[in-house]
């Protein structure tokens, strides 16, 4: 365990009463007593958990500070989604904040300071109803309600749909009511209250289950808060301020029958919090022990007025750890990360304390299933299992989501599913007033601002709009209008900037066990075979060889693979393009001067013709806009421009060329001795150098059927047998891209996620690689009784084999094509882990900090462009609304920054 | 909910002479579209004995206001001097900029105005009639109240932040 007082988290000395971190554990909420109002910041979390980034100055600590409240803010807790923030205080008003999507940092207007606010947060709504100072607030495990106590006597629930709206208020406490707690499994609330009582109510109708008081009898004095909490099991519900001979405990209520047999003693003064740590664990398990099943149990931090702090294992009989004089009053609030893992308390004393545990400490976590499992199998029915069934009463917690729902319903009645790409994400826009930055606007807001007289002779201004807000219809027009231009740029920049090949492990892995299972299904050639093959077997294929054996091969060494070479031809013409309409014209031997035999070399390209003479005969020729090369004898290659201009002196080739491609400014040339080079002229680097076929033509009876060379400098060559490799130079492999006869492809069932008809035709290197695949292979397979699950499984391996193809060959156009089928296909069929990967990847860290990997593009598209247009799809299933909204919020933090 | 809030209210010109025009450029927030404009003020408070010397320098209408962030620049000309009492000419007094809407006030944000001579001489001996001429440069500084407007009333006002000059 370590433990962190960051004393950069302070109130200026005034008390903090309330610390939450939010879900996502990027950042942290505290509530307390401000100059003479209310204070809640929040702040980075990043700076607490890494001593780098605390230290390093471009790293925000606080994000936004806000004053609003009138009175000491008791009580800040973030909605389970984390989009909102509930704040509850002594001003009798509950505020709910929301991430505000503005333009620039503000600065906390009447502060002295300077500090500006990185975030921007707005209250959204404000709750009025307590006649007395808000103690707690408590968001339902699926935030449809927000509870809050207050020392009016009461708990209201409010319906966090539709704030305002009571749902109702809960009353029969006799005194202050200062915790509360929902039931993980969202059946019960509890409250905790001065009248020496804790309250069990249902949440069916509101009504009172129990009223527990003999744990409390012996309660004398108060305490500022009693945040009682129930474990995430929901088994035991364990309250703050108890006694039990005369000695203050935390009493430990089981929900069977509510029986008050056991409490966490120890402390010698009051229990003020006690907190369950969000995750239920399980022993650790030790490599070489005998693998017993142990219970799974849960971790409880107690928090008392004794100013210490107690961590409980509800396996053990003791304390995991208890840390004395941790501040110098009392502890206030505790919150754990959702990982489990650590802790931040806070305390009157306005600091906070940050504990790291190992998972040695505590045990692993169960996952969010096993979690559920276990709920299941003790309550029946969990609000974190969903079914479809039950996914169609549940809440939707975010206007946009609401949106998407809606839009896709009326959809499907129209029949229009292409609509749904047009609609685009809806997030609102900020403004910058006609790309003026609000600096350049400042500077002549009072000769730009607009003055009129009033009928009365009085002046009148109208202010300058500087940001607009995201609610109304204005936002969805102005989607629309900027849907086509984000479109624009990325296919734009798919053209322009391409990185050179980057690699993708991914797809390297993929390949590789697509080679094979390709290779376990071919006929007549056993496995074992494939899998021993040693390079000598590969020796001398036959069928590689066409007429032309005889020809120049002796440079080749005995062993290697020949491949045709190309016969001198007397003339020949070449059509390089019909559009600019280009062709070449070669003529072998035409003229002879001194002695000397020369071949001539004619371009012509949309009428202008250049010409050149060469000193040995022309064997092939090969063009594109931007280069024109020849090969001769002897092994010769000469580039030149599309002028005539020559580019390089000639290359020397190792071995007799065979094959010649131009594509831009790369070059392509396929010895007879199989080798590939690649060359970019204009940069004047190699891209790919004498690698050999051997790796994909070994051994078989295969020949090169079709070469191809992608604008990037791609070289893909199909093979006889229907497979296609592309060679990837960064990793310096062969990658299977398509397989003809694969039967992942014929299996594979997605049409449902195709976009519509149009996107059907995704042009592109891999589209001509892989050919027209009918879809009769697919539908012949429908006729299969194929399970579903394995129909599954295909469909995803195929359609992440094209995916990490595409990335392959660089291929940014169809990258994104297939990156959005295969999501599409994801939220179909509710793969929820696959989708949020792919969802991190693409969105990157939200916070700069070191030791970032993260490149913000893949192909030349902006990934967050990507997540952008991954969101609507995202948004047409309400099981990932929690993915939806994140991703959302955190584009909209990106795009103001 | 507080319905329109100010989010900042910037001094131009700070410090200047008394007579040129005092500029501030207010910045705002408002949830949802006012149907009628907002109505600031710039009060100079003559002397902190009575209201009778307010001056009131000028007054607009701002709008419309639709929901979302907006930003003006409010200028109103130097106090009167005539107006003041000339024991309260020189010293530290106050500049109101106060915002109504449907004749309730929800915003007031206070200013200290601090009116010194220039010449250490006449600061040392000020003249029985004070010479505004040589008055300056203005300092101002801030002391914000009420910010937001929320729909239960007015929030008293007081002043708190020490003067800074």
């Amino acid at each position: 365990m370590k433990l962190l007082k960051p004393t950069w988290v302070n109130h200026n000395g005034k008390p903090i009463f309330s610390v939450d971190i939010h879900p996502d554990g990027t950042k942290f909420a505290t509530g307390g007593q401000g100059q003479d109002s209310g204070k809640v910041v929040i702040w980075n979390m990043s700076p607490v958990l890494q001593e780098d980034d605390e230290k390093d100055e471009n790293i925000p600590k606080m994000l936004c500070q806000m004053d609003n409240h009138l009175a000491c803010v008791n009580c800040v807790r973030w909605s389970n989604s984390g989009m909102y923030l509930a704040s509850g205080g002594d001003d009798k008003l509950i505020m709910v904040w929301k991430r505000a999507t503005y333009i620039g940092p503000s600065t906390v207007f009447g502060s002295s300071g300077k500090l500006a606010n990185v975030e921007q947060w707005r209250c959204v709504s404000i709750l009025r109803n307590h006649s007395g100072d808000v103690m707690d607030v408590a968001w339902s495990p699926h935030d449809a309600w927000l509870a809050s106590c207050s020392v009016d006597n009461t708990v209201v629930i409010w319906n966090a749909v539709k704030f305002p709206e009571i749902l109702a208020t809960l009353r029969g406490h006799s005194g202050l009511v200062k915790g509360l707690t929902w039931d993980p499994v969202g059946k019960y609330i509890a409250s905790q209250a001065d009248d020496r009582s804790l309250k069990v109510w249902r949440t069916l109708d509101w009504q009172l289950e129990t009223s527990i008081t003999k744990p409390f009898d012996e309660c004398g004095g108060t305490t500022h808060v009693l945040r009682l909490s129930w474990s995430p099991d929901g088994h035991y519900l364990v309250s703050a301020h108890a006694m039990n001979n005369s000695g203050p405990t935390a009493q430990i209520i089981e929900r069977e029958g509510w029986k008050t047999n056991m409490d966490f003693v120890g402390h010698r003064k009051a229990v003020t919090v006690v907190k369950f740590n969000p995750k239920i664990f399980k022993k650790k398990q030790k490599n070489g022990s005998s693998a017993k099943p142990s219970c799974p149990y849960c971790c409880c931090a107690v928090g008392s007025k004794d100013r210490s702090l107690s961590v409980w294992l509800t396996c053990l009989k003791r304390p995991l750890v208890v840390i004395h004089e941790l501040f110098d009053k009392s502890i206030m609030d505790i919150s754990w990360t959702l990982n489990g893992l650590g802790i931040l308390v806070c305390s009157m004393d306005g600091s906070v304390a940050f504990l790291d545990f190992s998972q040695d400490e505590l045990g692993d976590p169960l996952s969010e299933e096993e979690k559920s499992r276990i709920h299941q199998s003790t309550y029946g029915k969990s609000l974190a299992i969903m079914t479809e069934a039950q996914l169609s009463t549940a809440v939707i917690e975010n206007p946009e989501m609401l949106k998407y729902q809606r839009r896709q319903q009326q959809q499907q009645l129209d029949q229009k599913s292409a609509a749904t790409r047009e609609m685009g994400s809806a997030t609102s826009v900020a403004g910058v007033v006609n790309g003026e930055s609000l600096e350049d606007i400042r500077k002549n807001l009072l000769k730009k601002q607009v003055e009129t007289r009033t009928a009365d002779g009085r002046r009148r201004i109208t202010p300058l709009c500087i940001a607009q807000l995201d609610t109304g219809l204005k936002e969805q027009n102005l989607v629309k209008e900027l849907r086509p231009r984000d479109l624009l740029e990325s296919s734009s920049d798919s053209d322009e900037k391409v990185p050179l090949a980057k690699a993708s492990s991914l797809s390297k892995r993929k390949l590789e066990l697509e080679v094979e299972t390709v290779e376990k299904k071919k006929k007549g050639r056993p496995r074992k075979d494939s899998r021993l093959m040693p390079v000598s077997l590969s020796v001398q294929s036959p069928a590689a060889l066409t007429a032309e054996k005889e020809a120049m091969c002796l440079s080749a060494p005995a062993l290697a693979l020949k491949l045709p070479i190309p016969s001198p031809q007397r003339a020949f013409t070449l059509q390089v393009s019909s559009d600019p309409s280009m062709y070449i014209e070669v003529e072998n031997e035409v003229t002879v001067v001194g002695g000397v035999k020369l071949s001539r070399l004619k371009c012509n390209r949309e009428g202008k013709e250049w010409e050149t003479v060469l000193t040995s005969r022309i064997l092939t020729a090969a063009g594109s806009c931007d280069v024109v090369c020849v090969a001769c004898e002897k092994r010769m290659l000469s580039v030149f421009s599309t002028c005539g201009r020559r580019l390089l002196s000639p290359i020397l080739l190792p071995s007799p060329i065979s094959t010649l491609h131009c594509t831009g400014s790369y070059v392509m040339a396929l010895t007879a001795a199989a080798t590939l080079s690649v060359w970019d002229v204009h940069r004047q680097v190699v891209v790919v150098k004498e690698e050999s076929l051997h790796s994909i033509l070994a051994g078989s009876d295969m020949t090169v059927s079709q070469i191809l060379l992608t604008q990037h400098g791609i070289p893909v060559m199909n093979l006889s047998d229907g497979k296609a490799y592309c060679f990837n130079p960064s990793l310096s492999t062969w990658n299977l891209v398509s397989d003809k006869q694969d039967s992942l492809a014929q299996c594979a069932d997605f049409r449902s996620s195709l976009p519509s008809q149009d996107a059907m035709l995704c042009s592109g290197p891999l589209a001509i690689i892989q050919g027209r695949t009918s879809n009769s292979g697919r539908q012949a397979a429908r006729l299969f009784s194929v399970p579903h699950v394995v129909q599954q499984e295909t469909t995803l391996a195929y359609l992440e084999n094209q995916v990490a193809a595409a990335l392959t060959l660089q291929s940014s156009h169809e990258y994104r094509h297939w990156l959005l089928v295969y999501a599409r296909y994801l939220v179909n069929e509710g793969f929820e882990y696959r989708l949020r990967e792919i969802c991190k990847d693409l969105l990157g860290p939200v916070h700069y900090s070191t030791g970032s990997q993260w490149e913000s593009t893949v192909v030349g598209l902006r990934k967050r462009e990507l997540l952008k247009e991954l969101l609507p799809v995202i948004g047409q299933n309400l099981r990932f609304q929690r993915l939806f909204t994140e991703c959302q919020e955190q584009l909209d933090i990106l795009r103001d920054k | 909910m507080a319905k329109v809030s100010v989010l900042n209210v910037a001094v131009l010109e700070n410090p200047s002479p008394f007579h040129s025009p005092f500029r501030f450029e207010i910045s705002f927030e408002c949830s949802e579209a006012l149907a009628d404009d907002l109505e600031w003020k710039i009060i100079y408070v003559g002397s902190a004995e009575s209201e009778e010397f307010d001056q009131i320098l000028d007054s607009v209408l701002v709008g419309p206001v639709p929901a979302g962030r907006h930003m003006f620049v409010f200028q109103a000309d130097a106090p009167n001097p005539s107006l003041i009492p000339e024991t309260d000419a020189v010293g530290v007094t106050v500049v109101l900029i106060t915002c109504t809407y449907h004749g309730q006030e929800f915003i007031r944000v206070g200013y200290y105005v601090n009116n010194e001579y220039l010449n250490p001489e006449l600061r040392e001996n000020p003249p029985m009639k004070p010479d505004f001429s040589q008055v300056g440069p203005v300092s101002t500084s801030c002391f914000p109240q009420g910010r937001s407007l929320y729909l239960g009333g007015v929030q008293p006002f007081k002043l708190r932040v020490k003067v800074t000059s």
